[in-house]
């Protein structure tokens, strides 16, 4: 797909903890941890929104397209 | 339906399938059983009394295994598994357990009637009927088959929408 989610790298920089991000989103802790490693089929818009608002960010800084990331299996 | 309301309905369901299943081969073995008590009697196409134990022993049996899997997917429903794969995976069984059923109901008289014409160096009849009833089902059946079909989209999107997050 080529989809990389660097929601990891945004976590880091706004020095904010995984589980206050997943409180505020609403998402379970194991959730968010599958959508930093990539390991979702999508995500929601809304959920989207609340990570950009909470995290101060657009979705750009969130997930970038890498075409040399080989897709799922 | 709210979910908690269809899991209850379901574990409700369960239980009535699974005694109508245990009905149905008390009733059947009692019909064997006890020969000739005016209340149960096993009967067949113009077969002897012993093959017409056996056939209706194995058409009962696929009948009352039919709906074994059929209260397996009530139990995963009433689980909470609804659209997961040991819901539709025991839908699918049921489904092929009916018609079998069915198909052996309609055609192990005429293949025993068959067999026992050549035993007898071929001499007699062999009568093959179909009747309303038996269309009916088989088409009951059919049906069975693309709701299977038509669950198993419901388990790929319920899938889906679990990998969205």
């Amino acid at each position: 797909m080529g989809i990389v989610v660097r929601l990891d790298l945004m976590l880091a920089l706004r020095k904010v903890r995984s589980r206050d991000l997943a409180a505020h989103v609403g998402i379970t802790e194991s959730n968010l941890s599958l959508l930093k490693s990539g390991k979702v089929r999508g995500i929601r818009f809304a959920t989207l929104a609340a990570i950009c608002e909470y995290l101060n960010c657009q979705p750009g800084d969130i997930l970038v397209y890498d075409p040399d990331v080989p897709d799922e299996p | 339906m709210k979910t908690h309301l269809l899991q209850q309905h379901a574990r409700r369901l369960r239980w009535a399938t699974l005694s109508a299943g245990a009905l149905l081969a008390l009733m059947v073995l009692g019909g064997i059983a006890l020969p000739g008590n005016g209340v149960i009697r096993v009967t067949g196409e113009g077969l002897p009394y012993v093959w017409n134990i056996v056939t209706s022993a194995i058409v009962v049996t696929l009948a009352v295994l039919s709906l074994v899997s059929l209260a397996a997917m009530l139990r995963a429903i009433g689980a909470g598994d609804v659209f997961a794969r040991p819901m539709t995976r025991s839908f699918h069984r049921f489904a092929l357990l009916y018609l079998l059923s069915i198909l052996a109901d309609l055609l192990l008289p005429p293949m025993v009637q068959l067999g026992l014409l050549f035993a007898n160096g071929g001499h007699g009849l062999v009568s093959v009927g179909v009747d309303n009833a038996r269309v009916l089902s088989l088409a009951v059946a059919a049906l069975l088959f693309f709701i299977a079909r038509l669950f198993d989209e419901a388990q790929r999107l319920e899938e889906d929408s679990r990998g969205i997050v």
